[in-house]
C-alpha cells in the first residue's frame, strides 16, 4: 500500500528525514515511535502534502502511485488521512457542513453520486456513538472551543466519514486520560475494515498495549534504525530508547 | 467632480430649487459647501464608479406594477419618496418631507441646518442639496413594531443618481426594524442614501442593509444616528459586487446606558471599492459600542477602512470596541485600516483592532487534507469569514 524508499525531506532548508524506508501492507498495523525531534510528525505531513516540507530524495508510492506527483487534496481522495495533533479551529463553518463537503468531494472525486444532506445526516449520527450530544456537536464551528479530547474524536469522527486506506495518526494519544484512550482503541478496532491500514505515530507504548500493532518502528535522526513486533514498545516502556539501542548496538 | 455627475447636478438643482421653497436657500448653501469641500478623498471611488454607468436599455421606465408590497413597505423611485406605492403601518406616522414641513418644521430645519456642518461628509451635503422627496417616520412612545418595514429603492432609465433622504424618530420604549433593499429591474444605478435618526430613551432600532451591484454604481450613504439614555441601535451591513459601497456612519451616545452594536461586511469583486467611515462618539457614562468591519476582497478589488472613537469627559466607565477585518484572498487587492481613539474620560474600556492577511496556509492544508480542492477549501474558509456577520442578518418575518 505504501512504500518508501530512502527518502529525505527538508524544512526550510533543514534536512529532517535522511534516508527513511517503510513499507506499509494492506490491513497492516504499524507504530513510529522515537524521540523529539526525531522527525515523526515531519514523516506523516510529508506523506500528505504539507507545502512547507519538501522531499529532496526517494522514491514514496501509495497505493501503486508516485506520492510527491500528486496534490494534498488527491492524496487524500485516493484515501490517505493525516488526524492532526492540533487540528485548525473554523468559526463560521460547522462540522455538519464541513464533514458533508468533504464527503460530497470525495463521492465527486470517486464519479459517485453525492448524498442528500438528509441521507448523509442520517449515516453520520449512526457513527457518532462515541460522542454525546450529537445535533450540537454538528452544529458548532469546526473544532471551535473543542477541548483536545474532543478535537481528537472529530477526528476520529471524520475519519469514519472518509474511510481512507490508510491513516496517520499523529500523536492521536496526546492529552487524553486512560479511559479516553480506551474508548479511543476500542473505536478504532471496531470500525477498522480487513483492508484499511494504520500508522501510529506516538511517544508511549500506552496507546500500543490497547492497538496491538503488526510492526513497531524507531525512528531516530530522521531513519527507521529498528522494527519489531509488539514486544518492541514493551521493552522501550521497560528500558526507554538508550536501553533498546545501546541493546541493537545503535548510537542515539 | 466628473463632468457627467456635474452636468446632471446643476440641471437637478436648478429644476429642485425651482420648486424647493423655503428649503431652496438650505439646498444652495449645501450645494456650495459641497463644491468648496468637493470630493476629497472619495474622488477616486466617487470617479471611478460614477464614470462606468452602462447604457441603460431604451424604454426600460419604471411600471408601478413592479411595486407589490406584500408587507409594510416604504417605496421610494428614483430616490423620491412615493407613499401612494407604500404599505405603511397605522402605528407610526410616515410623512413626506414637503409635508412634515408643515407639522414638524422647525425640527426638520434643525437636521438640515445640522446637515450643513457635515463638511467632511461630502455625500450627506449633496444629499441635501439633491434629494427629491424625503421622508419622515414618527414612531410615537411605547410602540413596539413587531414585523420589519423595508424600505425598497426602485429606479429606471431616468436618473442613474438616487438622493433618498429618511429622518426617522423613534420614541421612548418604542422599537422598530428596518430593512433597506434596492429592488426592481433596474435599481437606481447609484443610491446616495441619507439617514438620520433619533432614538429616545429606552428605544431600539435594528438597521439591515443589503446590496448586491453588478459593474458599475453602488450604494454611497450616509448615516447618523443620536440615542437616548438605554436606547439600543444595532446596524447590519452587507454588500456583494463590483460596484461602489461607501458608508459614512456616526453615532453619538448621548445618554447613560445607550448602545451600539455595528457589522458590515463588504464581499468586493472585479473593480469592487468599499470606503467606510465610522464616528462613535460617547458622551455620556456606560455607553457600550462594539463594531466589526469586515472586507473579502478579490483581485483589483479595494477596500479602505477609518474609524474614530471619541469618548468625552462624561464618558466615564463606557466601553467601545472596534475591529476592522480585511481578507485578501488574492493578490493584487489593497485593504488599508486607519483607527483612532480620542479618550478624554478616565474608567473607560476602549480598545481597536486591524488585521489584514490571506487565508491562513494552514487552514487550507488542513481542509485539503479531507479531499477538498484549494478551491473549494477558500470557499469554505470565505463562507466561514462572511457568517460571522450575515448570521446578524437573521430571517425576517414580513408577511
Amino acid at each position: 500500500m505504501l512504500k518508501m524508499t530512502d527518502v529525505h525531506v527538508e524544512a526550510e532548508g533543514k534536512e529532517i528525514l535522511k534516508g527513511l524506508d517503510l513499507t506499509i501492507r494492506p490491513g497492516e498495523i504499524h507504530a513510529l515511535m522515537g524521540p523529539n525531534g526525531a522527525g515523526k510528525s515531519t514523516l506523516a505531513k510529508a506523506l500528505a502534502g504539507d507545502p512547507s516540507l519538501s522531499v529532496t530524495r526517494g522514491e514514496i508510492f501509495f497505493l501503486g502511485r508516485e506520492l510527491t506527483a500528486l496534490s494534498v487534496e488527491e492524496r487524500a481522495r485516493l484515501g490517505l488521512f493525516l488526524t492532526f495533533q492540533d487540528p485548525v479551529e473554523v468559526a463560521g463553518v460547522s462540522n455538519f457542513e464541513f464533514l458533508f463537503a468533504a464527503e460530497s468531494a470525495k463521492r465527486r472525486a470517486q464519479k459517485e453520486e453525492c448524498l442528500s444532506e438528509e441521507s448523509f445526516r442520517k449515516s453520520l449520527l449512526e457513527k457518532m456513538d462515541f460522542v454525546d450530544r450529537k445535533e450540537e456537536w454538528l452544529k458548532r464551528g469546526l473544532n471551535q472551543g473543542f477541548s483536545g479530547g474532543e478535537k481528537k474524536r472529530n477526528e476520529i469522527l471524520q475519519l469514519a466519514v472518509l474511510k481512507p486506506r490508510l491513516t496517520l495518526f499523529d500523536e492521536i494519544d496526546s492529552g487524553l486520560d486512560v479511559d479516553a484512550l480506551k474508548l479511543l482503541a476500542k473505536t478504532l478496532k471496531e470500525r477498522r475494515t480487513p483492508e484499511q491500514s494504520y500508522l501510529f505515530i506516538t511517544h508511549y507504548s500506552r496507546l500500543l498495549q490497547q492497538i496491538e500493532p503488526h510492526f513497531v518502528h524507531i525512528l531516530l535522526d530522521g531513519r527507521v534504525v529498528k522494527t519489531g513486533g509488539p514486544e518492541l514498545a514493551r521493552l522501550l516502556e521497560e528500558e526507554g530508547y538508550e536501553g533498546v539501542l545501546e541493546e541493537a548496538d545503535i548510537q542515539k | 467632480m466628473t463632468k457627467r455627475l456635474e452636468e446632471h447636478t446643476l440641471h437637478s438643482l436648478r429644476s429642485l430649487l425651482e420648486k424647493s421653497g423655503p428649503l431652496a436657500p438650505l439646498r444652495k448653501q449645501a450645494w456650495e459647501l459641497f463644491l468648496q469641500g468637493g470630493l476629497s478623498s472619495l474622488a477616486p471611488l466617487v470617479k471611478r464608479q460614477l464614470l462606468c454607468q452602462t447604457e441603460k436599455k431604451a424604454g426600460s421606465f419604471f411600471k408601478e406594477s413592479q411595486v407589490k408590497p406584500a408587507s409594510f413597505s416604504l417605496v421610494f423611485v428614483n430616490g423620491a419618496f412615493q407613499p401612494r406605492l407604500s404599505l405603511l403601518p397605522l402605528e407610526c406616522t410616515v410623512l413626506p418631507l414637503s409635508q412634515a414641513l408643515r407639522s414638524y418644521g422647525s425640527f426638520l430645519e434643525s437636521k438640515w441646518r445640522k446637515s450643513l456642518s457635515e463638511k467632511n461628509d461630502p455625500l450627506a451635503l449633496l444629499n441635501l442639496a439633491l434629494h427629491k422627496e424625503g421622508v419622515l417616520i414618527y414612531l410615537p412612545e411605547g410602540v413596539r413594531l413587531e414585523r420589519p418595514l423595508r424600505v425598497l429603492f426602485f429606479g429606471d432609465a431616468s436618473s442613474s443618481y438616487a438622493f433618498p433622504r429618511i429622518h426617522l424618530y423613534v420614541s421612548a420604549r418604542s422599537s422598530l426594524s428596518l430593512s433597506l433593499r434596492r429592488e426592481g429591474e433596474l435599481p437606481p444605478l447609484c443610491t446616495h442614501l441619507f439617514l438620520e435618526c433619533d432614538l429616545g430613551a429606552g428605544a431600539s432600532l435594528t438597521l439591515h442593509r443589503v446590496g448586491v451591484r453588478g459593474e458599475a454604481g453602488g450604494h454611497f450613504d450616509s448615516f447618523r444616528f443620536a440615542l437616548k439614555r438605554q436606547a439600543l441601535l444595532k446596524m447590519v451591513s452587507a454588500f456583494e459586487g463590483s460596484g461602489g459601497f461607501f458608508q459614512d456612519i456616526r453615532f453619538s451616545l448621548q445618554e447613560e446606558e445607550a448602545q451600539c452594536e455595528l457589522f458590515s461586511l463588504a464581499h468586493l469583486k472585479g473593480q469592487g471599492d468599499a470606503h467606510t467611515q465610522v464616528r462613535a462618539l460617547h458622551l455620556a457614562p456606560f455607553t457600550k459600542s462594539s463594531q466589526l468591519f469586515k472586507a473579502a476582497l478579490h483581485q483589483g478589488t479595494r477596500s479602505h477602512f477609518e474609524g474614530a472613537i471619541e469618548i468625552a469627559k462624561k464618558g466615564a466607565r463606557s466601553e467601545a470596541r472596534q475591529l476592522s477585518k480585511a481578507l485578501l484572498l488574492e493578490e493584487g487587492a489593497l485593504a488599508s485600516s486607519r483607527p483612532f481613539l480620542n479618550i478624554h474620560a478616565d474608567d473607560v474600556k476602549a480598545e481597536h483592532g486591524a488585521t489584514l492577511s490571506p487565508l491562513r496556509e494552514e487552514e487550507l492544508f488542513y481542509l485539503k487534507t479531507r479531499g477538498l480542492s484549494t478551491k473549494e477549501a477558500q470557499e469554505i474558509l470565505l463562507t466561514a469569514f462572511c457568517k460571522e456577520i450575515l448570521l446578524h442578518l437573521t430571517e425576517e418575518r414580513y408577511d
